[in-house]
């Protein structure tokens, strides 16, 4: 064989062998530190508690205190590890990508904290969210069957990337990790992604702002993708049947389930129609678990913005949860 | 391909094939035939171009420039047409300039059509150098630059004329890219075409820029219409009106709004006051025709990315006045020109290309290796069209 055509076969082999080492060495440990959904599966794949309990739940779980349930649990005599799992945006058929991970850990409960967007039609399932969180996750993500028929076709070539995919998806964050790495050696000044590890610190956020009335009233009525109401019919959609597959497949497992929609707030809520409310509450009897609606409990001055909880609001959801996890935890115990 | 670019494509050949066979039938009317070839030509390319809302085939305008080329060198005498369509046809369409360029000489692929000699080493080398420079170089260049020329009313001076000299490396790379990615493909293929660019950015006066910035552009332009025109033998002032009227076609082949037209026209001025205004040629008055000429070409390239009027003018003022800077921004750009001119004489109009391609086999695996890992972790993620494959 030619020289040159030795030296172009030996130049891509070294090109490949360079780029599977440098992603080991430079991406994979920065993807490891710096990335929120990496870390929370390296949880769910290194927690070895017996006596957990798991809060599942969008941005608005995020100012719910773990620590406290636990403290509460533990004056009721119950002991249980408390972990707030909250992922930004999250949905049934975003969380079902974990399901697999999330049972294999083994938990003794799932509280499940839902919304009327979490099973709105998924219209919008976001592409950067799933790019920049699970693509790099494909060689752990566990899906069923049924699972994959939840996704399009382009979402679960994002969800399942085979191995030269991944590498190449990969290489986006060589740059990303090289800067890191500078800045956390003090040579440059840059931001660095905080990923959660623990799961189970202080949550409860300490902020006081108190949300604008009219403000949220302009949001409600715009009625934009990312905030209430929004329209649910009595009819199927990939978030109800992955809701519904979720429940069936923790219990099936063992797994406690226990549901609860989060307080709205009243502002959002009064924008909600009584046909979406009634197809809300039907699609909750179906999944015949325990259930306690939140949804009424909160003022208008327990939120910071349309929908998220101020420290006030975050204290007593905090403690409200806290209460049905005594009622139901207690009836386990017995 | 489209079926619209597959027509387009099948036009051009069939209209240049017959032509020049009906050139070499009927010598006496070659001139009515090759009018004709020109009209049907230009006349597509301006219905694609300058009519709106019809998509604009794929390499239209250069391989109808390579069609009409090879129509001139025919009736010119310079060339005997091919008698095979399938070799007229694969002339037209061929695959590796057909998107972004060069635009090709008859003679020089009739010429080797038969005799071709592949060359896997400068080939391959011309490829790697083409991925650098287009994904590495100017697909991040342009993360920094599109963003401001999008919304340039945003920015001041300082992120105006940055982003100005970004885009016109960007431009260089892009382009220069597509072209050694061709090159290099038709070298592996046999075919040794010309270098589309030679150090663009190193000339030092207008007209060493257009020797040295898509060479078969302005070759083609001024072989077909600047010499016919009567160049520059008919007097002092034709002679500028021509330079004139040649750029103003240049500014238009690449598009049909007003930006074009009047970039086009910028140069053709450049051009004619080059002509007048002729710099010692001391080192001293070399370096100053480097930086100003690069500084108009730059300043030409604003005019070149702006197509709306108000925010062209929005950025020319900040352009031509800078405000912003500190005093690193300055000692940073005295070191960058201080090193352009320092490499200036050490790399000027060298075959970097035979160079590397010729170097031992050992030395060239690691710098193909090197080149290959270069363009796969630093290219962006999402890449850029290539800029001229809009033209």
């Amino acid at each position: 064989m030619r020289p040159v055509y030795l030296a172009v076969i030996a130049s891509l082999f070294c090109t490949t062998l360079f780029a599977v080492i440098i992603t080991q060495a430079v991406i994979d440990p920065y993807l490891e530190d710096d990335f929120t959904t990496v870390n929370m599966f390296n949880f769910y794949e290194n927690s070895k508690d017996q006596n957990k309990i798991y809060l599942l739940g969008d941005s608005i779980l995020a100012a719910v205190d773990p620590v406290s349930i636990k403290k509460h649990l533990a004056d009721n005599n119950l002991s249980y590890n408390i972990y707030n799992m909250h992922s930004g945006g999250d949905t049934p058929k975003h969380r079902i990508v974990e399901l697999a991970k999330i049972a294999e850990s083994k938990p003794v409960a799932v509280v499940y904290c839902i919304e009327y967007r979490s099973i709105k039609p998924d219209d919008r399932f976001d592409p950067l969210k799933l790019e920049t969180d699970w693509a790099f996750l494909s060689d752990r993500i566990k899906l069923d069957s049924y699972m994959k028929s939840l996704f399009n076709a382009s979402e679960l070539g994002i969800v399942q990337k085979d191995p030269v995919s991944l590498l190449i998806y990969k290489k986006r964050f060589f740059l990303p990790a090289i800067t890191a790495r500078l800045a956390q050696a003090g040579l440059i000044n840059a931001t660095k992604p905080i990923a959660e590890t623990t799961y189970n610190h202080e949550h409860t956020t300490s902020s006081t702002k108190v949300a604008d009335a009219a403000a949220v009233h302009r949001l409600a009525l715009r009625q934009e993708d990312f905030t209430l109401p929004v329209w649910i019919d009595e009819g199927d959609n990939n978030n109800k049947r992955a809701l519904n597959y979720m429940v069936r497949y923790l219990r099936d497992r063992g797994i406690k389930v226990i549901l609860i929609t989060m307080p709205v707030n009243p502002v959002m809520l009064s924008e909600v129609s009584n046909y979406t409310k009634k197809n809300y509450i039907d699609m909750i009897k179906a999944l015949e678990c325990p259930y306690y609606d939140l949804e009424t409990t909160l003022n208008e001055r327990e939120f910071m913005d349309h929908n998220h909880l101020n420290h006030a609001g975050a204290v007593n959801t905090t403690s409200r949860i806290a209460d049905i996890l005594v009622r139901e935890m207690g009836n386990v115990s017995a | 391909m489209s079926p619209l670019d597959v027509m387009s494509l099948v036009l051009v050949a069939a209209i240049t094939y017959f032509g020049n066979q009906l050139m070499i039938g009927c010598p006496k009317r070659r001139g009515i035939i090759l009018f004709f070839v020109v009209l049907v030509s230009v006349g597509q390319l301006a219905m694609f171009k300058y009519v709106s809302g019809v998509p604009l085939p794929i390499g239209i305008s250069y391989y109808t420039f390579m069609g009409m080329g090879y129509s001139i060198d025919v009736y010119r005498g310079k060339l005997q047409p091919t008698s095979s369509p399938i070799e007229h046809a694969v002339f037209i369409a061929f695959l590796p300039v057909i998107v972004s360029g060069p635009i090709l000489r008859a003679k020089d692929f009739f010429g080797q059509l038969h005799n071709r000699v592949p060359d896997l080493q400068r080939g391959i080398t011309l490829i790697s150098i083409g991925l650098i420079m287009k994904f590495v170089i100017a697909d991040n260049l342009a993360l920094f630059a599109d963003p401001i020329f999008t919304t340039p009313l945003k920015f001041g001076s300082r992120e105006i004329i940055l982003a100005t000299f970004a885009f016109g490396i960007q431009l260089y790379c892009d382009f220069g890219g597509y072209c050694n990615i061709a090159l290099g493909v038709a070298q592996i293929l046999g075919f040794k075409f010309p270098a589309n660019f030679n150090m663009p950015y190193l000339a030092s006066s207008p007209q060493d820029f257009w020797h040295r910035w898509n060479i078969s552009l302005s070759s083609w332009l001024r072989d077909y219409l600047y010499i016919p025109l009567g160049g520059n033998r008919k007097g002092e002032l034709r002679t500028h009106l021509n330079l004139i009227i040649v750029m103003a076609v240049c500014g238009l082949w690449h598009g049909s709004t007003l930006n074009f037209l009047v970039w086009g026209v910028y140069h053709g001025a450049l051009l004619s006051v080059n002509r007048l205004v002729r710099l010692p040629g001391s080192r001293v008055f070399s370096i100053a025709g480097l930086l100003i000429t690069q500084y108009l070409v730059f300043l030409g390239w604003l005019i070149f990315r702006v197509r709306d009027p108000s925010k062209l003018a929005y950025c020319l003022e900040k352009f031509l006045v800078p405000t912003g800077f500190s005093i690193t921004d300055i000692a940073l750009g005295v070191v960058v020109i201080a090193a352009i001119l320092l490499a200036r004489d050490a790399i000027i109009d060298r075959d970097l290309i035979r160079e590397i391609s010729t170097t031992k086999i050992s030395y060239w695996t690691i710098c193909l290796t090197a080149a290959l890992l270069i363009v796969y972790l630093i290219s962006p993620v999402k890449y850029a069209p290539f800029i001229y494959a809009g033209f």
